[in-house]
């Protein structure tokens, strides 16, 4: 397999942090409408929305995002990952039984596209890659297991 | 690139059923506001039937999108219209495939097959698909580890033995005996007790009955011998038929009579084979065998049986055909014949103790000596039945090995269990000592084996230095 460092793709994060500040705003409208017999709670609840979609949609994804990184090697894939806990998870091709692509790409997302390497004992999820890398990498994962991924499978 | 059989789009339905909440609420909301009775239910019927028809569309929608493809050498596996999953399990990884086939099934020709490889889920399997039996029949000759090797029957019980021995030896059927003779007995006697001290209530159920017992007892035990009944009739179904072969280098188990189970097992990843016996059934040198495979006997009420009860020469031969590598050993280290006390302390204590209250409460209360009585002898069937097994077990428990394989004989609860490992398939080995087990040169060995689970067998009060020389010369222990 071909050596190589993988990062996150940019275009699901900004997906992602759009989401989670719409679903922000979209809670703090509803605050607004259903609470104002009660200002408070109102306020309470527009301050603590507008603060999740600052914290995580603003702060917290973009740094995950960041800290995600995938190393392919020959005989084997690493993924490093996290913001507060940096967790480094590294596991051998051999012990590896088979991997499942879940990818989003029909919805012309690119990015939103995660492998998992289904081992003895364990499974490592390879997150946020992008879709020309992630056909690619799961043809080559599959064919390191001797299996001949079909074009049109991918 | 093939689709599933139509029935499973029912099934993929089936799970949207939770969107008739919304045709709820609008007929509560069509209640309050009391409009037009046949307006109100002709406009209330067409948004359920639209509803039922969005959640069959649904089922329907997944089945068109959800393909497989049987290929030389793997399954592929893909799922979903907008968010696509993809898998492909290639043969060499594939543990076990079951064939589940009941009789509606049976009707529109259609099986359920589960796939399982280890990894993936522990509780359920890696893939499940609901296929045509055309297609399940590709699926299984497929499979083939060897090509041409043809078929060699193994084993197949006659039915009155399976009869017989799930019958004599299920320890369902002790448990569930002794559970109703507890019911029966202590209703009885508690009832008569309770009747001269306090009232001389009579019981409709109780007259009727040609033993006098209180309408609990009764309830009780009847409802223990019922679902045991139940129990032995499902178990009876589930195994009649029960056929062991193997066929190209696989073993295939089938067994079941309404629904039928086939199971086909790659014998290269079977961890190891469990000979189990129970006090009763060493007796009669009779044992069953199980297999740990990842996905054989992880269904629901089933249970991961190679061979059912039989006798221990029959248990022999059948392993020799199918799992030629796996070749039972006499012990070559054993417990310690002084360390009895490590295996008898455990039920000797409570029946010292059920002794003792039996004598005390009878020199309190005299007029509840009956009850007392019953309830100590009751109380001391289980603690001798675990005595006589933990002398079982402390006469055969010890390690055998030959160039392949290690045999452990060793027991858990009231199990007696006579494990056959590939040394390959021994992920751990865990020597230990408590203070005491120091100072006297002994020492506990733990096999830790491959699994789904951590799984591992512990055989007690070895003698350390022939425990270290035994592993050693097993190549289990590599000591600097």
């Amino acid at each position: 397999m071909k050596k190589r460092t993988l990062y996150a793709d940019s275009s699901a994060k900004r997906l992602i942090c759009l989401i989670i500040i719409l679903i922000c705003s979209a809670a703090c409208a509803a605050s607004v409408i259903f609470l104002s017999f009660v200002p408070i709670i109102m306020w309470i609840c527009v301050g603590v929305f507008a603060a999740l979609a600052l914290l995580t949609g603003i702060i917290y994804v973009p740094l995950y995002f960041r800290s995600i990184k995938i190393e392919v090697a020959d005989g084997s894939v690493a993924v490093s990952s996290g913001v507060f806990f940096r967790v480094y998870e590294s596991m051998k091709l051999d012990a590896v039984q088979y991997v499942t692509l879940i990818s989003a790409s029909r919805l012309r997302i690119s990015g939103m596209n995660f492998i998992i390497l289904n081992a003895l004992g364990g499974k490592l999820f390879l997150p946020f890659i992008g879709n020309k890398v992630a056909a690619e990498l799961y043809g080559e994962l599959n064919a390191a297991l001797g299996i001949a991924v079909r074009e049109d499978a991918l | 690139m093939r689709r599933q059989h139509p029935i499973i789009a029912l099934r993929y339905a089936a799970k949207n059923i939770w969107l008739l909440v919304f045709p709820l609420l609008r007929g509560i909301k069509t209640l309050r506001f009391s409009l037009e009775q046949a307006i109100i239910w002709l406009q209330g019927a067409w948004f359920d039937i639209l509803i039922i028809l969005l959640i069959i569309g649904i089922g329907v929608w997944k089945w068109y999108y959800t393909r497989f493809e049987i290929r030389s050498d793997c399954v592929s596996y893909t799922s979903g219209r907008f968010i696509v999953v993809k898998s492909i399990i290639p043969f060499s990884s594939i543990s076990t495939v079951s064939f589940v086939q009941g009789p509606f099934m049976r009707i529109i020709r259609g099986v359920k097959a589960s796939l399982d490889t280890n990894s993936g889920e522990i509780k359920g399997v890696d893939l499940k698909l609901t296929m045509r039996v055309l297609d399940s029949e590709r699926l299984s000759s497929a499979l083939n580890i060897t090509e041409d090797e043809g078929r060699v029957y193994a084993y197949k019980p006659l039915f009155r033995r399976l009869l017989f021995f799930s019958f004599a030896f299920s320890s369902t059927l002790s448990g569930a005996v002794y559970a109703a003779t507890f019911f029966f007995q202590a209703g009885r006697i508690f009832d008569a007790v309770a009747t001269e001290l306090f009232t001389k209530r009579i019981n409709d159920v109780s007259e009727r009955f040609p033993v006098r017992v209180s309408p609990f007892a009764f309830a009780v035990a009847a409802v223990i011998i019922l679902s045991w009944l139940i129990s032995f009739v499902m178990n009876l179904l589930r195994y009649t038929g029960f056929t062991l072969y193997r066929e190209d280098g696989a073993i295939n188990i089938k067994s079941g009579t309404f629904t039928s189970y086939k199971h086909r097992i790659n014998p290269a990843k079977i961890n190891y084979a469990d000979l189990r016996q129970n006090f009763i059934t060493r007796l009669f040198r009779v044992m069953s065998v199980s297999v740990n495979c990842t996905g054989y006997g992880k269904g629901k009420n089933e249970s991961p049986v190679f061979v059912p009860l039989t006798l221990k020469r029959q248990v022999i031969s059948t392993l020799r055909l199918t799992l030629p590598d796996l070749c039972i050993t006499p012990n070559a280290v054993r417990t310690r014949r002084r360390s009895i006390f490590r295996f008898i302390w455990v039920p000797l204590l409570p029946l010292a103790g059920f002794a003792a209250i039996a004598v005390l409460a009878d020199a309190i209360s005299p007029r509840l000596s009956s009850l007392i009585l019953f309830v100590s002898v009751m109380a001391v069937i289980p603690c001798s039945a675990m005595l006589f097994t933990r002398i079982s077990e402390y006469l055969r428990e010890g390690m055998g090995f030959d160039d392949k394989t290690l045999t452990i004989r060793c027991s858990k609860g009231m199990k007696l269990h006579t494990i056959i490992i590939n040394k390959k398939h021994i992920s751990k080995v865990v020597v230990s000592q408590n203070i005491f087990q120091k100072l006297g040169g002994s020492c506990d060995v733990a096999i830790f084996t491959y699994s789904e689970r951590t799984k591992f067998y512990l055989v007690r009060s070895m003698g350390e230095k022939k425990a270290m020389e035994f592993l050693e010369s097993a190549s289990l222990l590599d000591r600097c």
